[in-house]
């Protein structure tokens, strides 16, 4: 390849690349450089060093709302691949009314989120669509489902609720490319459907479910709408977790050095499952 | 090459005519309230406005959830609009960065001395260079804290209203008329709420209390005090009691609205959505709803207010003018801006407000058990105003933004805290806040 070849190569690709550092590259390097700034809203900044994470970790806040991300990811990423998984069994079996139910089981994924949020605050108020359904069961005494004990359980189960169809429909796909003649020749070896599920079926989905996890966690953790409109991260601080942390820092305390902080330092988090989604996707 | 030089010369032209129009288009924003008659009356007066004066402006109209962020993004990004309206939050954040226009010749245009004192100072606000105050926005309705109060369940227990209802009265009553589960006493928010951060201070305030005395760094001890310890106190023990519902710790801004609406509770202090919302839907509670004024105290919602950002003289100018032309208007302002709300904003205007008084004289407000213009009387402070220092801060808008009181308060019911403890925590938070604010 010539030089003057290969130089046209890269001037076709500098308008994204120039647009792409606008969009992504600076915003970075700005909140990273904000990150060690004193600034309030409207104000200027005053260079304060590593203060702001000193602060921020001193203060427990941040490990705290760490703490609330993870118990709030990982159970719904689990439950969601769970539910997603075993919908997606289902629906690869030709049966009756199949396209239905998988057309109605894809609803919750396409619900506008803030719709989202005032439904499931009618379903767990007090006297909400919960109670009365366990209350129909002879339930009578039922806890706050928002109160700060149920609050994270409750956030959880409307995120599988909204986010298993994503993995149901990804799975799907994945079962659906897997050609029928590895089945039949594992049949002929005598292999029960237990065995089939375990030896062949997830061995063929791991390169689909391990993307979907990786996206699904990295857009769990960042969830912020529907919790938000629900509890405004309480009561107290229950629900609040990262990202509600840091808009209550920035937006609500006008403080964007320290909410600048708290983002940095979730950075990691993120490049890590990044890191993982290009490794996943890149392999042949 | 000559296609070419024609092809840019064109998108030159273009993008010059974009950014002439945008130099001349005066950006208003519009914070909308639940009422729609108060924002398409704005939205008309602007246009009116614009159409008179020959002026290109551009609306944007933002519901109240999302117009904090981007009032609060867009002064940081130094990109506010020309012109706010209704806006709650921003006015003093922006006043004391000196990015707001005075506004005190446009009130003196509009006549001093017919505006109420109190609200006044709601937007009085110091110059970060001068030191001298000025009025850097004008409010656009009072907001003021009602009781609701069932007057089924009063007559019942034999209870009558007082003439000058207080905080004690309110209590005896709420004990007398509590039935729980059916009917609480007292709808008290305890969520992480607005509504629980004005009921909360309200009953501080009413004992004696404050939030910040002054913007020193010790400026919050006042909230670590007898009042607020006794204030805390008792809450607890009406919500031990089940006078407040169990729930109220899981209510957000809504939860005090629907348990009234549902009656579940004989009374609460909200803003008078409930009885707007109760009259548009039919609900047959609001036949049997009255709302007073606690004698006590009364605490102002809103903050909802006309500011002007600094730009160019002229934008500026054109600014002040808009603001004009919608409070010259009084009698349409009290008329769509108060009237048509069902009274949740009550005018800004002594002579706005006689017609009020009169009309509710001659039955035309009979949700009110008292006159509503009384509320003026008692007006304590605004979300943004704390007492007692008597001036709007940024600081008293972050306590009340982020929730900071709601947040800990709770701890005293799900986790048994010590109310000295607490009061303590959140008098030690503002007090570091008023230190970054304000200096040491």
């Amino acid at each position: 390849m010539t030089l003057q070849r290969k130089f046209h190569q890269y001037l076709w690709v500098l308008p994204v690349v120039i647009l792409l550092s606008f969009l992504i590259v600076l915003p970075l390097f700005w909140t990273v450089w904000l990150s060690f700034q004193e600034k309030m809203v409207g104000g200027k900044a005053i260079f304060t060093g590593i203060k702001n994470y000193i602060d921020i970790l001193k203060r427990g806040e941040f490990l705290d709302g760490l703490w609330k991300s993870l118990y709030f990811t990982v159970p719904s990423i689990f439950f969601k691949l769970l539910l997603g998984l075993a919908a997606a069994l289902v629906l690869n079996n030709p049966f009756r009314g199949r396209n239905l139910i998988r057309m109605w089981l894809f609803i919750p994924w396409t619900i506008p989120r803030f719709a989202v949020a005032i439904m499931f605050i009618w379903f767990f108020r007090r006297g909400g669509g919960l109670d009365l359904l366990l209350y129909q069961m002879g339930m009578s005494d039922t806890p706050f489902w928002l109160g700060p004990k149920m609050v994270m359980p409750a956030m959880i189960f409307v995120n599988v609720w909204k986010g298993f169809p994503f993995f149901m429909v990804g799975i799907l796909a994945g079962l659906q490319s897997i050609p029928g003649e590895v089945y039949e020749a594992a049949a002929i070896d005598g292999a029960n459907r237990v065995q089939t599920f375990w030896r062949i079926t997830l061995p063929l989905l791991r390169n689909v479910i391990m993307i979907l996890v990786v996206l699904s966690t990295i857009w769990t953790f960042a969830e912020f709408d529907v919790i938000y409109l629900i509890t405004q991260g309480g009561p107290g601080t229950a629900s609040e977790t990262l990202p509600i942390l840091t808009y209550v820092t920035a937006f609500r305390l006008y403080n964007m050095g320290d909410a600048a902080a708290i983002s940095v330092l979730a950075l990691p988090i993120f490049l890590v499952l990044i890191l993982s989604l290009v490794k996943l996707t890149g392999r042949r | 090459m000559s296609g070419k030089f024609l092809k840019v010369t064109f998108f030159v032209f273009l993008i010059l005519i974009t950014l002439g129009f945008a130099a001349k288009t005066l950006e208003v924003w519009i914070a909308t309230t639940f009422v729609d008659a108060q924002n398409d009356w704005l939205r008309t007066k602007v246009e009116q406005w614009a159409k008179e004066k020959g002026v290109t402006v551009g609306i944007s109209l933002f519901p109240k959830e999302i117009y904090t962020e981007k009032i609060v993004a867009a002064i940081e990004s130094g990109n506010p609009p020309d012109v706010v309206l209704q806006g709650a939050a921003g006015v003093v954040l922006a006043a004391e960065k000196g990015l707001l226009v005075p506004l005190d010749d446009i009130i003196d245009k509009l006549g001093r001395s017919d505006f109420y004192e109190e609200i006044l100072k709601y937007t009085a606000i110091t110059d970060p260079k001068t030191g001298e105050k000025h009025n850097y926005g004008i409010p656009m309705f009072i907001e003021p804290r009602t009781v609701s109060v069932r007057v089924d369940l009063l007559k019942k227990a034999g209870i009558e209203i007082p003439k000058e209802p207080d905080y004690n009265w309110l209590i005896k009553a709420a004990k007398a008329v509590n039935n729980p589960p059916k009917v609480y006493g007292l709808g008290f928010p305890l969520g992480k709420c607005y509504d629980a951060h004005d009921n909360i201070m309200a009953l501080i305030y009413a004992k004696g209390g404050g939030l910040i005395a002054n913007k020193g760094p010790h400026g919050a001890d006042i909230f670590n005090t007898k009042p607020t310890w006794d204030a805390l106190k008792l809450i607890k023990e009406l919500y031990d009691e089940h006078v407040i519902p169990p729930d109220a710790i899981q209510w957000t801004d809504f939860g005090n609205n629907l348990a009234f609406m549902e009656g579940r509770i004989a009374f609460t202090m909200n803003g008078l959505s409930i009885y707007y919302r109760m009259v548009k839907e039919g609900n047959p509670i609001a036949k049997v709803d009255k709302e007073i004024f606690l004698k006590d105290v009364v605490i102002d919602t809103g903050l909802k207010s006309a500011f002007v950002f600094r730009s160019t003289p002229d934008k500026e100018k054109l600014g002040k003018d808009l603001i004009y032309y919608i409070f010259k208007d009084k009698e349409g302002y009290r008329v769509n801006m108060c009237e048509a709300a069902k009274l949740y904003g009550l005018p800004i205007f002594k002579s706005q407000g006689k017609i009020i008084s009169q009309e509710w004289r001659e039955g035309k407000w009979p949700m009110f058990a008292v006159d509503p213009m009384s509320a003026t009387k008692a007006l304590k402070a605004s979300w943004a105003m704390s007492y007692p220092i008597g001036e709007p801060t940024s600081v008293a808008e972050r306590v009340m933004g982020s929730l900071l009181i709601p947040e800990k308060v709770i701890r005293i019911f799900t986790e048994n805290a010590d109310p000295k403890e607490v009061a303590k925590e959140i008098a030690d938070a503002i007090n570091k806040m008023l230190a970054e604010t304000y200096g040491k």
